[in-house]
């Protein structure tokens, strides 16, 4: 294993004893039994119409250079989880998300605080929109999602 | 031996580095003064061989992985680096913004991006960091578990390092054939064993094993040949039988555990153990013996602490003194000037830059920076206090300085007043004299000669301005005021005269 990995693995067994500890509410963990790739699911928990009474599911890869660098966080589609709608959010569930990014990631942030950066990130949304040019990005797009050079157009969603 | 926490003070910096440390500390040379800090700590330290073509190139135990150990108790999460989540290994703080990392963490996110990972400040790899003193010191105290296999060490974590690289026998080093670069655990690594991460079949299941492995291989996974222990039934490994029967067999006769202590039961062990449990009369005075051992380490421990603070109490009290002697000779050489006596004490005031405070601390007088601090506040409030108490001493002296000038300045006022009193009183009777003399030459009837006037001012005496003036008729009428004329005029000084003609002038 190359040390970087191991940095990594060592990094989220923390993170997992923590989980296992309990997590805030509306955050379950589904999948954590290896360190490359886990499953969450969230709930917004305020009455928020848009997104009252559904479950999300989110799917977190961690490389070899976590926590340095970000994950790749993405909302997964299921017959029982949808892809939440959020003028940020892309209909095959890729995140345009500044924390998510190269730039926006900070190695102090961690799976539980993104998780809730995210359900502060629905709850506050008014809007029953996807991003401008949606269609075309979800049609188009072959690269992976901390590959996309998002422009953040908006900093406080 | 210094704590393994603060290396870069006495070992030699990192013996080897990967190359991707070296190539960014060739670029950055405050960078490589991070990595060398990192280095040592987890590079270990070289204890064998210093001149073996092997220890060049290789340290001569496998590093410590700070990240990696475990307590045993849980850390405070202040401990805890917010990057790794693990107590911190070489701590860092951050200038501006006094966040803590691990040096490792930190340079590797730097690498990515040259922020503080917590608030984003900007942050510069030359000037912003500097070390966590204080978090070091409370991370030098954490108990912590020897990470070899094997070992249950439980020490504090600044005298990790000082058992695992010298006399932890679980240790990995390197392999003792030179052509392996695998780790091997010190008690294996015999030059007669050989490498023993050759593959080997094994004795009972002929499956391949590392020879390292060959014990671990038989306690776990071996199953090809195990045989019943003839005493008490259970399947064991062939291989363990021998241990079997000396440490498990429930049917070996030994005798009690407190038999050190004078009990004499022997018998097969499951009924030793029953007789242990029941509990063996014995076990009391064993315990208290065990008890009393631990008790006279502790005491013995304290006793050479005990005499280290008293020495050091020695050591204070000897220059507290020294001290108040300074100031007291400062304080009587200066009393007239008290400005003086002040400057002299400023540069205790000066903790941080005061290089014997700073080589006390860094000597390890001191447990930890708190009781440092507290000393030295201990210290000033003495020192205030001796201040205050001279300041007094002052005072006092000062007023009763004043007072005495005072009080002879009080007397010599005193007394130019009463002269001044007699100075009016003989120009009184002056006046009264001139007057008197000029009613006599009035009711003589000559004129007031100018030299008689001149004469009665200048301050002689009226008799003089009388035998001079008026000679004639003074003569006439005052024969022993005449003798007295004559003794004016032989430059005598003038005498006083009781005739009645005037008012004698007051005595001084
Ligand atoms: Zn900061
Ligand atoms: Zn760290
Ligand atoms: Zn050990
Ligand atoms: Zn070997
Ligand atoms: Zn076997
Ligand atoms: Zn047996
Ligand atoms: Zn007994």
């Amino acid at each position: 294993m190359a040390p970087g990995a191991q940095f990594a693995a060592k990094r989220l067994g923390k993170e997992l004893t923590k989980i296992s500890k309990g997590l805030p509410a509306g955050i379950v963990l589904v999948q954590g039994d290896n360190f490359e790739e886990w499953l969450l699911d969230i709930q917004v928990l305020d009455s928020n119409p848009l997104y009252m009474g559904q479950t999300y599911r989110l799917k977190f890869k961690f490389g070899s250079s976590y926590p340095i660098e970000p994950p790749e966080v993405v909302f997964v589609k299921l017959p029982d989880r949808p892809i939440p709608i959020h003028p940020h959010i892309y209909s095959n569930g890729i995140i345009c998300l500044d924390l998510l990014g190269q730039q926006g990631w900070s190695p102090v942030q961690n799976v539980e605080s993104v998780c809730m950066s995210l359900q502060s990130m629905l709850t506050g949304n008014t809007k029953n929109e996807r991003p401008p040019g949606d269609e075309e990005f979800v049609r188009g797009n072959r690269l992976r999602p901390k590959d996309i050079d998002f422009y953040y157009h908006d900093n406080n969603v | 031996m210094p704590p393994p926490n603060t290396p870069e003070e006495g070992v030699p910096a990192a013996v080897s580095s990967p190359p991707a440390r070296a190539r960014r500390s060739a670029r950055n040379a405050s960078i490589s003064s991070v990595a060398a800090t990192i280095g040592s700590e987890t590079q270990g330290i070289c204890v064998g061989s210093v001149g073996d073509l092997s220890s060049r190139t290789r340290p001569c135990v496998l590093p410590i992985n700070y990240q990696e150990l475990r307590y045993e108790s849980e850390v405070d999460k202040s401990l805890e680096c917010p990057i790794c989540r693990t107590p911190f290994s070489v701590p860092i703080t951050t200038k501006p913004c006094g966040h803590t990392f691990c040096s490792v963490c930190l340079l590797r996110a730097h690498q990515m991006r040259p922020v503080c990972p917590i608030d984003r400040r900007p942050l510069d790899i030359d000037r912003d960091f500097c070390k966590a003193r204080v978090i070091h010191d409370q991370l030098d105290r954490l108990r912590v578990k020897c990470p070899s296999q094997g070992c249950d060490y439980v020490c504090p974590r600044e005298l990790l390092a000082v058992h695992y690289e010298r006399y932890c026998e679980g240790t990995p080093v390197p392999c003792p054939d030179n052509s392996c670069d695998l780790w091997i655990a010190r008690h294996d690594a015999t030059p007669d064993k050989g490498c023993l991460h050759k593959y080997t079949p094994c004795q009972y299941c002929s499956k391949q094993v590392m020879k390292a492995a060959l014990e671990e291989h038989y306690d776990r996974e071996c199953s090809g040949n195990t045989v019943k222990c003839a005493e008490c039934d259970v399947d064991v490994v062939q291989h363990r039988m021998e241990s079997h029967v000396v440490n498990d067999c429930p049917s070996t006769v030994v005798s009690c555990k407190w038999s050190s202590y004078g009990c004499g039961k022997k018998a097969p062990r499951r009924d030793i153990w029953a007789h242990e449990k029941k509990p063996c009369v014995y076990q009391a005075i064993g315990r208290l013996v065990k008890d009393r051992e631990e008790d006279r380490l502790i005491i013995s421990e304290l006793r050479a602490r005990l005499s280290t603070v008293e020495g050091r109490l020695r050591m204070s009290e000897k220059e507290k003194t020294e001290r108040k002697e300074r100031k007291r000779r400062q304080a009587s050489s200066n009393v007239d000037n008290t400005e003086n006596t002040i400057p002299a004490f400023v540069p205790d005031l000066n903790l941080s830059n005061s290089p014997r405070a700073a080589a006390s601390y860094n000597n390890g007088t001191w447990d930890s920076p708190e009781d440092y601090m507290l000393a030295q506040f201990e210290r000033m409030e003495t020192q205030m206090e001796d201040l205050r108490k001279n300041i007094h001493e002052l005072d006092g002296l000062h007023s009763m300085r004043l007072l005495n000038d005072t009080m002879r300045l009080n007397e010599q006022i005193a007394e130019l007043g009463s002269k001044v009193g007699v100075i009016g009183m003989h120009t009184t009777w002056l006046m009264n004299v001139q007057r008197q003399s000029r009613g006599q030459q009035r009711a003589v009837g000559g004129v007031g000669s100018p030299l008689g006037a001149f004469a009665s001012s200048s301050g002689g005496s009226g008799a003089t301005s009388g035998a001079t003036a008026g000679g004639v008729s003074d003569t006439l009428r005052n024969a022993p005021d005449n003798e007295g004329g004559r003794y004016y005029s032989s430059n005598m000084p003038p005498r006083r005269n009781s005739d009645g003609r005037g008012e004698n002038p007051p005595r001084l």
